[in-house]
């Protein structure tokens, strides 16, 4: 378990609702309820957080939510309480999953590969735990190809990376190296907010 | 209210009023004294920590995230270097720095509204061919 990143996340648990509840939710509600209507089968949601997202799952699922931080698990508690269907939640470091070879049919990811301190190794880890022809679907934010986007946000990604997510990631060349194939992306905001749309090779 | 409105009506706040708070610091920090080399990056340094305060628990609480992080950033940036640079050269009165930082803004969100359109149409389009 990566400590210093539990305990950076732990204590983000705190003013985490106050930040992202409102504004941020709001204006993505749309795409994340489109990406997470494909739900079905086995599904592994990484970084739960506080549960935010659950509003935007489709009911009657069966949802095993991790997060690194025990703190923001119990501050999602009551959504997950709420949630029509069942999530398991579970403290677990995305770089060491406890899971078999094989386990999920899909894997879904809510900006997390932003915040996650070896993209790649936690990405790889993801693709052992997909069965084979299974879906990883991502909604996430990255760096940009294009200035001036993209040196403002190399720019401030050693402060933000202190406080929270890195502004700068290249997330679906991670997705590649990591041995999956990306199917499309979808591109919500110039080309930093997208959806990913990835499977684990048979 | 509708949310394209809501979130319209947010980046016009948060960018004018990112560039009103960067024009004052930048107008406060500088005068007519500076040589506008070292100005500029020193407005520029301070404008952006001032964003990402501001930002983040200000405006990205009710607008959005990433979709007002960047052009205030920018607006951030770019007020910081037109009023510093101006502020070296002759007397910038505090009240016109502040109109021309919200000025800057609203052509910062203008700018970035126009590069979304055209990358995202661009790279939507690429994907489905």
């Amino acid at each position: 378990m990566d400590l210093a990143t539990q305990r950076k996340w732990d204590q983000a648990s705190k003013t985490f609702d106050f930040m992202s509840g409102l504004g941020p939710e709001r204006r993505w509600a749309p795409q994340k309820r489109d990406l997470f209507s494909g739900m079905s089968g086995k599904v592994l949601f990484v970084a739960l957080g506080t549960g935010l997202d659950i509003a935007f799952f489709p009911p009657g699922q069966e949802i095993v939510g991790l997060d690194i931080s025990p703190r923001m698990l119990e501050c999602a508690a009551p959504r997950i309480a709420a949630y029509p269907g069942r999530i398991e939640a579970r403290a677990m470091d995305v770089h060491d999953l406890d899971y078999p070879d094989a386990t999920f049919d899909q894997i879904y990811t809510s900006c997390t590969f932003c915040s996650v301190p070896d993209p790649v190794g936690g990405l790889r880890q993801l693709r052992r735990v997909l069965k084979p022809g299974g879906k990883l679907r991502m909604f996430e934010h990255t760096g940009s190809r294009f200035f001036p986007f993209s040196t403002i946000m190399q720019m401030l990604t050693p402060l933000t990376r202190k406080l929270g997510p890195e502004m700068n990631r290249r997330t679906e060349d991670n997705v590649r190296a990591a041995g999956f194939e990306i199917e499309r992306i979808e591109y919500v905001y110039l080309d930093v907010v997208k959806k990913i749309y990835a499977t684990a090779p048979a | 209210m509708n949310d394209r409105l809501y979130f319209l009506g947010g980046d016009i706040l948060s960018n004018a009023g990112t560039g009103v708070l960067a024009g004052l610091v930048s107008a406060a920090i500088v005068d007519t004294g500076w040589h506008a080399v070292l100005a500029v990056p020193l407005c520029v340094v301070a404008c952006l920590l001032l964003s990402m305060v501001v930002g983040p628990f200000v405006f990205m609480r009710y607008f959005g995230a990433m979709e007002v992080v960047v052009p205030n950033l920018l607006t951030a940036a770019t007020t910081a270097a037109v009023v510093g640079a101006r502020a070296a050269m002759v007397p910038y009165p505090a009240l016109q720095a502040a109109w021309h930082g919200a000025i800057i803004g609203l052509a910062v969100l203008a700018f970035t509204r126009y590069c979304d359109y055209l990358i995202r149409n661009a790279l939507n389009r690429a994907e489905t061919r």
